[in-house]
Parts: structure tokens; sequence; C-alpha cells
């Protein structure tokens, strides 16, 4: 695990490989920022469960939603990093960018949230 | 892959954007927490929480602007520390949100 947090302070780890082509490299950073964006509108999401959800009959489900989403953001924010030093030592060394399925189980996931939370709606669970 | 001696200006104007469009969803976020937190009248405890996000969020935008100008600079397109930064500082936003949610439920 360590090896992997110091690459995402220096993932040229002082100029291992050749230097990318700089249009690479932006590409690849503007992809870390939009991965930053999505983590941020989860954080988002979840204080808005927190905020405006109404009390359930379940107690402390709401509240478990709201932070679940937060750290849901959270966990997006670390995997942007990694996955930005991880695609930029790929650049370097000519290998084959790292696959990834972590796009893939956020969309179901996010995707279960939101018809759970429709089932719910429509269970009418929200106390009168 | 050979590197250009110049990086085309429309790359560099998308990232500088890129870095813009996001400092401004940071700030989306920061506000909607405040406001969502604020009224609620919030103790010392969520109080230094909201200021450490107040404080995170200062450090996003700090680090943004010295991006923005770095990639202004010609040789300015290595991303260096600055994502590692950026993230570190979204969890210093992000991770008070969870405890002011757990605290106010």
């Amino acid at each position: 695990m360590w090896p992997a947090i110091r690459r995402w302070l220096d993932p040229t780890e002082s100029g291992v490989g050749i230097t990318p082509d700089y249009r690479f490299s932006l590409a690849n950073e503007r992809t870390f920022l939009a991965w930053i964006r999505t983590g941020l509108a989860l954080v988002a999401g979840g204080l808005a469960v927190a905020a405006f959800v109404p009390n359930l009959r379940l107690a402390g489900v709401r509240e478990v939603l709201a932070v679940g989403l937060v750290l849901l953001g959270a966990v997006v924010m670390i995997r942007a990093v990694d996955h930005w030093a991880r695609s930029e030592r790929a650049m370097r060394l000519g290998d084959p960018l790292p696959p990834s399925r972590f796009p893939a189980v956020l969309a179901v996931v996010l995707c279960l949230g939101a018809l759970g939370l429709l089932a719910l709606i429509v269970a009418n669970v929200f106390q009168p | 892959m050979s590197a250009p001696t110049q990086p085309p200006g429309a790359q560099i104007e998308r990232t500088r954007l890129a870095w813009r469009r996001t400092t401004l969803t940071a700030t989306g976020v920061l506000l909607f927490g405040l406001s969502t937190a604020l009224p609620h009248r919030p103790g010392p405890a969520a109080l230094a929480g909201l200021a450490l996000m107040v404080l995170a969020f200062v450090g996003l935008v700090l680090v943004a602007y010295r991006r923005i100008a770095d990639l202004s600079r010609t040789g300015g397109h290595q991303a260096g520390r600055y994502p590692a930064a950026f993230a570190l500082l979204g969890l210093a936003l992000t991770l008070p949100a969870a405890a002011l949610i757990l605290a106010r439920g």
C-alpha cells in the first residue's frame, strides 16, 4: 500500500520511463478532476439526504444513507488520485493503461440506491 | 511517444477550465453544507467541523489557483503533487461533513 501512496505524490518516481506527450498527461489530469467532481457530487448528495429526507419509520436509516454517500464520495476522491498516478506511470513506461471496474461498479451501486429510494417512496415509508 | 516542445494551447486551456469547474463544485458543496448545518444552531463541536471544512475549501482554492498559474507558464505541464494535495484537501472537506451528519442524527 505504501508504494501506491508514494506514487500519488510522485508517479514519475523521479523520472522513471520517458515523459509522455503533454496532451496525454493533461487529459489524465482532466480525468482526475472529473472524478473529484464526481466524489464532491456524492458528498453533496449525502448532505442532501441528511437535510431533506423526512423522518423514516426506521430510525437511523437516513443517517446511514447520508454518511454512506459522503464516505463513498471520499472513496471516489482517493481512487481518483490513485488512478491518476497509475495512469501517469503507465504512460511513462509504455504500459497499457490500468484497467478498472470502478466506474461500472459505482454506476451499479448508484443505480441500485436510486431504485431503493424509489421503492421507499412508493412504499410510503415516510412518516406523515 | 515524442513530446512537442510547446503543448497546444487548447489543451492547457481545457485543463485550466477543468480546475476551475472543480473548485466551483467544491464551492457548491461547501455552501450547501453550511446552509444545511448553520440553521440548526450548531454547537461548538459542529462549528469546529464547519471551520475545518472552510479551511479545507480555502486550501483547495489555493492549490487550484497555483496549478492554474503553473499551467500558464511554459513547462508547467507536469501535474506533480497537485492531484495528491487536492485529493487530500478534498478529504479534509468531506470527512467533517460525515461527522456533522452523525452528530446531528
